[in-house]
């Protein structure tokens, strides 16, 4: 951060006395003396704080070389010098609310040994290499989080990290909550690529501070900002079968307010009934992908008029609608139909207050707001949802002597209304169910540094939900050390709730004649365990980076979701042991100039207890590996970029043996793999690429049982661990006006 | 004042007669706030013909490009840069590309009186 080296020998005359000033140069040039700005040697407990005039004396370092570190909250350094044996800090305004800002050049994805928490961050560059289309797609290249297959109808997907769905992953944009409740299923899916900038991901459990949601970690995904988005940004994208997908950004950068208008149309609007039916090019009368239309527009404002307040809104609007199941040559009255609506309405808003004459201190306060409706019709079933919500979180930051003690605390507020209604393969149908959950929690966490090479993050939440009418006590801790500027070690252990949402969390087991049993369900609670080592080296002169972790996640309680018997879906309370452990080894590698190797190796063991026999959890691989490779010319005018994803055999639960229709198997799936590739040209002003997935061509022959006969009992198109769709070639522009 | 009083002149340059490349380093005005002006200033670089390596020190300002001589030269260089809207040496910035770049782009120092 703010660190200078001073180097000078010290004037024996200045009586062990350091003086100098603290200013601020104001746009017109004047010279204003900031006040209560905090000066100190670093890693000491030496501080002084400067007086009317910006003035500051401070004793003599007592060892050297010593670094004398100024700081006051709202401003940044901007230069400095010595006259007279004064030590003059010129300081600028920087109202910075979004705390995360990294910028990748050289690797796109970024990998940190300073930060006491395992967080990768994902660049632009690394989000371009899935040129297609939502926040889905955008882990294609990335080794830790997965991008799993949900059912054969709806065209959703899901991620998983460290072995367990998204659901237990806290998802969040700009530190403020993104996929909750009735976004589960389709929610990544309403996050254009084009309008992220970067995402971080967070393995383990995070800090407390953004919430008690995270099992398995963290993902945070960043908007474009008004003062880094181009002033014109337009995507189009077509696919070989025909889908459009359009995104126009606009930046207002100049004045106290600035501005973003993100917009982005999807369309796709034809039957393709290619796969399903066993071999290639033989359909199953389902079609392959849901037509789809989205409408989504994202609208945000920036005050940047006062270096003691920032604050800024951000306005959301969605409309989604997926059309899928039987095509249209089966006759209307007996097809089977999937018809998924979606309307998602949301502000959000972060304010940032600094107290001029306190050093050190700030207040900022988060705030969200959001009306969610869903409609999800599966063939019998029917299912209506909405979800209000509202969220507050107000966060102060101080520290203790020095910027190595720092204490945030805080307090937040959940509110949650869901109204549902299910009709369909259930016995007791309901309609307009209200459920109302309040979460409201303080927390505090404390940050301490100790020179440089150790870190530690330790908080505790407790937090008050109004259903149980109990209070949950989350501590979490993170620890970094360095045991030589190249490696870092980090511990981190963590506890997590959350409150499950069975229907639409698993809407994609609503694609199923399954009959549906719900049990009384009560918050899911779990511990996460991890150990990371991360090691920078060097070899033939060129950096690499070599990575491995393991972490496991245990569960005191969980909702089961329970698929294990043939035509049956039950939701019910963990009564045994339920834990996820995934280890995973990773290498990134610079083979030679612009050209970067990245190799990947995961094994999970996943297992819960299904009706009281601990059992593979289904659906999820234990095996994953990936290698992407990827070149650039001089310039990046040309980039070439080329991933194979290895997904190794899951468990397949009960269902109806394809071969011999009169008998019931278990088996695990096929190991397979996945190959994507991508060229981009760039142009003065725009970019265009080309690219292909699942080159290979691999998809599951069979991936609805039952499919010629929707209405029987056996009908299921959930059992889907592998693509549905073979190779798939699309190309787009992107063009830039800066 | 603390900004850079005299803006010193001066280019280094140095010369490979061997692949008839040159590298020359370039003062610009470029102090901008984030790396938008150095974003700015090395993309039109990129684009610009003959040009094989280009780095903006955004502390310093110095501009360090590497081109072929062939294709171009340090004068068409700094006539580049003033049409983005930054002072190249001594060639002054062009004033009508400077006031259309972003306010975070903008050289505050630009129109004003010089303090020497």
């Amino acid at each position: 951060m703010i660190a200078i080296v001073l180097i000078a020998t010290i004037n024996t005359k200045a009586q062990n006395k350091i003086k100098g000033k603290v200013l601020e140069i104001s746009k017109n040039g004047e010279e204003i003396p900031i006040i209560g700005a905090n000066v100190y040697w670093e890693g000491t407990t030496i501080g002084t704080a400067t007086d009317l005039s910006g003035s500051y004396s401070i004793q003599e370092a007592t060892s050297f070389p010593a670094t004398l570190n100024v700081s006051f909250v709202g401003y940044t350094l901007d230069s400095k010098e010595t006259i007279d044996n004064k030590y003059i800090f010129y300081m600028r305004p920087s109202i910075e609310l979004d705390e995360v800002k990294v910028k990748g050049k050289v690797n796109t994805t970024k990998v940190s040994t300073i930060n006491p928490i395992n967080i990768q961050t994902l660049s632009t560059g690394e989000l371009e290499k899935a040129a297609c289309c939502n926040l889905s797609e955008s882990f294609s290249t990335n080794a830790t989080v997965d991008v799993t297959f949900t059912d054969a109808v709806s065209g959703a997907k899901q991620i998983q990290m460290l072995g367990l769905d998204g659901i237990y992953t806290q998802i969040t944009q700009e530190n403020i909550p993104l996929i909750r409740g009735m976004s589960s299923s389709y929610g990544l899916s309403y996050v254009p690529g084009t309008w992220i900038e970067s995402i971080q991901i967070i393995k383990g459990s995070g800090s407390v501070i953004n919430g008690f949601e995270s099992f398995t970690g963290q993902l945070n995904l960043e908007y474009y900002k008004p003062e880094s988005a181009p002033k014109l940004f337009w995507n189009a994208y077509v696919n070989q079968e025909g889908k459009l997908e359009n995104n126009l950004l606009f930046t207002k950068q100049n004045g106290d307010w600035q501005s973003n208008l993100f917009t982005h149309i999807s369309y796709f609007d034809k039957e393709i009934d290619r796969h399903g039916g066993g071999k290639a090019e033989d359909g199953d009368d389902f079609i392959d992908v849901p037509k789809t239309k989205q409408v989504n527009i994202l609208n945000r404002w920036k005050y940047k008029g006062n270096p003691n307040y920032g604050m800024q809104l951000v306005a959301k609007a969605l409309i989604e609608e997926r059309l899928g199941g039987q095509s249209s040559t089966v006759s209307e009255n007996n097809r089977y139909i999937v018809d998924i609506n979606n309307s998602v309405y949301e502000i959000f808003t972060k304010t940032g207050f600094i107290q001029p004459n306190i050093p050190g201190k700030s207040i900022g306060l988060q705030t969200s707001f959001r009306k969610h409706n869903q409609t999800a019709i599966f063939g019998e079933n029917h299912y209506k949802g909405r979800q209000e919500s509202a969220y507050l979180n107000l966060i102060r930051q101080t520290y203790l002597g020095n910027t190595n003690h720092i204490l945030k605390y805080g307090m937040s507020y959940y509110a949650d209304r869901f109204t549902e209604s299910f009709d369909g393969n259930i016995d007791t149908p309901f309609s307009d169910k209200i459920r109302v959950d309040l979460m409201t929690g303080i927390f505090s966490e404390y940050a301490f540094k100790w020179k440089e090479s150790l870190n530690l993050v330790a908080g505790i939440r407790s937090d008050y939900y109004n259903n149980t009418e109990e209070i949950n006590y989350l501590p979490r801790l993170n620890i970094k050390y360095n045991p030589t500027e190249q490696t870092a070690i980090r511990l981190s252990a963590g506890k997590a709730i959350r409150i499950s949402n069975v229907f639409v969390e698993n809407a994609s087991f609503l694609a199923t004649n399954r009959q549906i049993f719900v049990g009384e369900l009560t918050p899911e609670l779990a511990w996460n365990y991890g150990i990371n080592v991360i090691h920078c080296f060097k070899l033939f002169g060129r950096e690499g980076t070599i990575n491995a972790d393991y972490y496991k996640t245990e569960f005191e309680n969980q909702v089961i979701v329970d698929v294990e018997s043939q035509g049956e879906l039950s939701f019910y309370n963990l009564d045994g042991e339920s834990f996820a452990s995934s280890m995973q080894f990773d290498v990134i590698y610079e083979l030679f100039d612009r050209f970067d190797i990245k190799m990947a190796y995961k094994l999970n063991d996943v297992q819960a207890t299904f009706d009281n026999e601990l059992r593979m959890t289904p659906l999820t691989p234990k095996e994953r590996a990936l290698i992407n490779l990827s070149y650039a010319t001089n310039f990046e005018k040309w980039k070439f970029d080329i991933t194979a994803n290895y997904i190794g055999e899951s468990r397949v639960p009960l269902h109806d043996d394809l071969a011999n229709h009169t008998q019931l198997i278990e088996d695990m799936s096929n190991p397979f793999y996945l190959f994507n590739a991508q060229i981009t040209k760039r142009f003065r002003h725009f970019d265009l690429y080309v690219g292909g997935e699942n080159l290979g061509g691999y998809f599951q022959e069979n991936p609805i049982i039952a499919s010629s006969n929707p209405s029987s009992d056996d009908f299921d198109a959930s059992l889907i661990w592998a693509p549905i769709q073979g190779r798939m070639f699309y190309l787009g522009f992107r063009y830039k006006i800066k | 004042m603390r900004h850079k009083i005299i803006i010193t002149i001066f280019s280094i340059l140095t010369i490979n007669a061997w692949s008839q490349t040159q590298t020359a380093q370039i003062m610009t005005s470029a102090q901008c706030v984030a790396d938008c002006c150095k974003e700015r200033i090395e993309e039109e670089m990129q684009f610009t013909k003959g040009v094989t390596a280009v780095n903006l020190d955004v502390e310093s300002q110095i501009l360090t490009v590497t081109f072929k001589t062939k294709k171009n030269s340090v004068e068409k260089i700094r006539e580049i840069i003033s049409g983005i809207g930054y002072d190249a040496d001594d060639v002054k910035a062009d004033k009508k590309a400077h006031d259309k770049l972003p306010e975070c782009c903008q050289n505050p120092d630009f129109d004003k009186p010089k303090k020497e």
